[in-house]
């Protein structure tokens, strides 16, 4: 599917042989699984029409009807993956769950507390099936206590962590977020305590029980404007780009349309290097721009000769100018310009692949990028129960038969 | 256990305390990483650069306001339970005793202030190969190692920027607003800290090579958190945009709302979370008037005119009124928190996130634990709180632990130590 694939394939992925049950949902629960499967994990999402995950549901591409295969996120979340769709309200499914266990090294989880434990699939029971499992539940807010049965999604974890509070122009109400950074957070950290409980049992070969907590996570990322109100009793409010250190620093207008540059200006050095690069206008001598103070108590002054500046000029070859001269500045790209960035291409990015309902479509790479046994995308992601037979066959030696007859039983669906 | 091998052992029991990491690296990213294996148990020390050190130390922030470079409440917190050692990586004298630390370490973690280029750190792990631990190299830095990018300098609003997060905050017409500076480079220090466990599970438990990892934190960005944009981009050309106070994607209702004392956040992903608030307001006439049943068609044509419908509730009622409504309805709605609201969260109270943590100066102050809490096979119920147990372990003085090392753990002589320390090595 990647044409180097037949090259990557002579080095050993890390996780082969690791099965991982996935029952992950939505965004945050998703990207656990995505990280394994990205290294060689085998993981099979088990999921069902029944209680179908929310990343499967959505506006249709194609057509307008709604369709479990059509999802971005899903296809983003979901590369690499095998999909097992099992109904786990019907007691055939459960027991098929309750077979496929003992093959299975995780089970990451994102269900509410107390769901999976009532189907007979707590970590007590898990454990019974296969004594060295590792189970992974990812919560909101832990098993107990007045909040921890409350639902939520990333952007709501937005506001009851306070990020919201932080976001918006200096001096207004805030804006929020906007974008479900709570997800991507726990779900990496699920990852790394996925990984951590592996190493561990290696060494040991015991298994273990994690619960890792959406609302904490976050709230443990937000360090220093907690850290300030601990320590100063100040409660920080938004900023809009004054929170940019540095004069003159701030997000600039450029010729075109909604293109900005972010830039700042710290020591002395940056300070040479941009004058340089806006090729030493008269102002720039001004003495109180000597020194970073100086620089500092002219801010707003020397952002409006910024602003002057990169307002008819090309955003792109300003921040390569800017780099040239050692000064830090940016485009903000937008995701059309990721697709195509010559730099995140170069990193590998994006990998195409071949979605069987919406054709050739790019998916993100692996960021952790290993230098002897590199993650990637092999697969698009699976259609809903794509690999129900195949994981049946393979992991329970069932019958073309048996598999049948559980199909329209209704419990692969 | 001797003397001389308890200088890199863990300082408690965890998951992973049969790790030994190297951390070159300063501010959060690197350091983060390391906070997080140090919470699974890691043996992390620090390296250095004598005078300053991490330059956190300078950042703050500091009780009143009061700069110490003992006590800055950023160093503090992402480098709690560590060792540090002081060491001029630059010098020859000061290379040799790296080299020394490595021969006994399992991972190294370095940023771009380390300035070593991708094959200089290949041929690091291949100097230190087939050893008892087999070093692996984790680099963090803005753009990455390679890539005609990979020489930028970067901060977190230009790696935020770069990385798509900054184009979506704000309003349409407006400049957009760089997200909070801690969170691309948490993002980051995720990133070292799972490649850190991939390159010792790629170890396989054998003696032989390490690898290197090397992370981008504008990559990391533009994967798990901007990079579904791409592939909505591709079907639909409309751009992920600027939108106020709603979220990206999503059906109706997606926004922060205004209630009587703030906001309060909206988020109905499936219809019977519509409806749910629906029926929390009392259940409003429009809201049966079949011109509004299909939410995207809300979102696409009516989101402006549903939200004030929907604010002209939130206002009469308090943003923990309206929490109330929807714990018991159990919706997926919450009240905008306030920095000062947050440490007082009752939920986050009782599962014990906020700990007494020390200053390296000793001074006590409150932060967050760890958000998880793991369970051996072996142990019979779960801790009550993080493996790390009751107390924080407080972040190292500058090179509070250079005796321990260089003395204990390389066996140097005090006079060996007074000379690296007089010219400037240590």
């Amino acid at each position: 599917m990647t044409s180097s694939d037949g090259e990557r394939r002579a080095t050993l992925d890390i996780l082969e042989g690791v099965r991982v049950l996935d029952l992950g949902m939505v965004w945050a629960g998703s990207i656990c699984g995505q990280v394994l499967s990205d290294f060689g994990a085998d993981v099979v999402k088990v999921e069902s029409r029944s209680n179908l995950d929310i990343a499967r549901r959505g506006r249709p591409i194609i057509g307008t009807e709604y369709d479990p295969n059509q999802n971005p996120l899903f296809h983003n979340t979901a590369r690499n993956k095998r999909s097992l769709a099992l109904n786990l309200k019907t007691e055939e499914g459960r027991d098929v769950l309750r077979r496929i266990v003992p093959h299975a090294d995780i089970l990451i989880e994102n269900w509410r507390p107390g769901a999976l434990p009532r189907l007979g699939f707590g970590y007590e029971d898990l454990r019974t099936l296969r004594p060295d499992i590792i189970m992974i539940s990812q919560t909101l807010a832990g098993q107990d206590g007045i909040d921890a049965r409350l639902r939520a999604y990333g952007p709501t974890v937005g506001g009851i962590t306070g990020l919201d509070s932080l976001v918006g122009y200096q001096g207004e109400a805030p804006l929020g977020m906007g974008h479900a950074y709570a997800d991507p957070n726990v779900g990496l950290h699920s990852a790394l305590l996925a990984l951590s409980a592996l190493e561990r049992r290696r060494l040991t070969g015991e298994g273990a029980y994690i619960d890792v907590s959406m609302w904490e996570a976050m709230v443990a990322a937000l360090a220093t404007p907690l850290l300030d109100c601990e320590l100063n009793g100040r409660v920080a409010g938004p900023l809009g780009d004054d929170a940019i250190p540095g004069a003159p620093a701030g997000v600039f207008a450029c010729a075109g349309d909604d293109h900005w540059l972010v830039l700042e200006v710290h020591d002395d050095a940056d300070w040479a290097g941009i004058v340089e690069a806006m090729e030493r206008p008269d102002w720039a001598s001004d003495e109180r721009f000597a020194s970073a103070e100086g620089r500092l108590a002219a801010r707003e002054e020397l952002n409006e000769h910024v602003r002057a500046w990169t307002a008819t000029r090309d955003r792109d070859e300003l921040a390569e100018l800017l780099q040239g001269h050692g000064v830090i500045a940016s485009p903000c790209l937008a995701v059309s310009e990721r697709l195509f960035d010559d730099h995140l291409l170069a990193r590998e990015g994006f990998t195409w692949v071949e979605n069987p309902v919406l054709g050739r479509e790019p998916v993100y790479g692996q960021a952790i990028r290993l230098s002897e046994t590199p993650g990637y995308v092999r697969e698009p992601a699976p259609m809903l129960g794509q690999h129900s037979a195949e994981v049946l066959r393979e992991l329970l030696d069932m019958s073309d038969e048996e598999i049948e007859a559980l199909d329209e039983a209704g419990v692969l669906r | 256990m001797t003397e001389a091998r308890a200088a890199l052992e863990p300082t408690f029991a965890g998951p992973l305390s049969h790790l030994r990491i190297l951390e070159i690296a300063e501010q959060a990213p690197g350091p983060f990483a390391g906070r997080l294996l140090h919470d699974l148990g890691a043996a992390v020390t620090k390296v250095e650069r004598p005078g300053s050190g991490d330059s956190s130390r300078q950042l703050g922030p500091f009780r009143d306001d009061e700069p110490d470079p003992e006590a800055s409440g950023l160093f503090s917190y992402f480098n709690r339970g560590k060792r540090s050692v002081t060491l001029d990586w630059a010098h020859a004298d000061g290379r040799a005793l790296l080299g020394r630390l490595l021969e006994e370490s399992d991972v190294l973690i370095v940023d771009e202030r380390f300035g070593a280029s991708h094959d200089e750190l290949l041929a690091l792990c291949e100097e230190h190969a087939g050893g008892e631990r087999a070093l692996s190299v984790v680099s963090i830095t803005p753009f990455g190692l390679t890539g005609p990018r990979a020489h930028w300098r970067g901060s977190p609003a230009t790696i935020s920027a770069y990385g798509g997060l900054t184009l979506y905050f704000g309003e349409e017409d407006r400049a957009p607003i760089p997200p909070p500076q801690d969170l691309a480079l948490t993002q980051g220090g995720l990133a070292v800290a799972i490649a850190t466990l991939l390159t010792v599970l790629g170890r396989g438990g054998q003696p032989g090579r390490g690898q290197v990892a090397d992370i981008s934190i504008a990559d990391v960005l533009s994967s798990v958190h901007t990079g579904l944009a791409a592939t909505h981009w591709v079907f639909d050309s409309r751009q992920f945009q600027r939108h106020g106070r709603r979220s990206q994607g999503g059906l109706y209702p997606n926004a922060m709302l205004r209630c009587k004392d703030g906001f309060f956040r909206i988020h109905a992903m499936s219809q019977k979370e519509w409806r749910g608030l629906l029926e929390m307001m009392g259940s409003p006439a429009w809201g049966d008037d079949p011109e509004y049943q299909d939410r995207i068609v809300n979102g696409d044509r009516y989101a402006d005119l549903l939200d004030t419908y929907i604010e002209s509730y939130l206002l009469q009622h308090t943003k923990n009124e309206l929490f109330e409504q929807t714990r018991e309805r159990q919706l997926p709605f919450s009240p905008v928190r306030q920095m000062h609201e947050v440490l007082e969260e009752e939920q986050l109270l009782h599962l014990g996130l906020f700990r007494e943590l020390a200053h390296p100066n000793g001074e006590q102050f409150t932060a967050a634990g760890s958000p998880f809490r793991w369970r051996n096979a072996e142990d019979d119920a779960p801790p009550e709180t993080d493996p790390t147990g009751a107390a924080l372990l407080r972040a190292p003085r500058l090179g509070e632990h250079n005796a321990e090392v260089y003395g204990g753990l390389l066996g140097l002589g005090a006079a060996e130590i007074e000379r690296l320390r007089g010219d400037d090595v240590i």
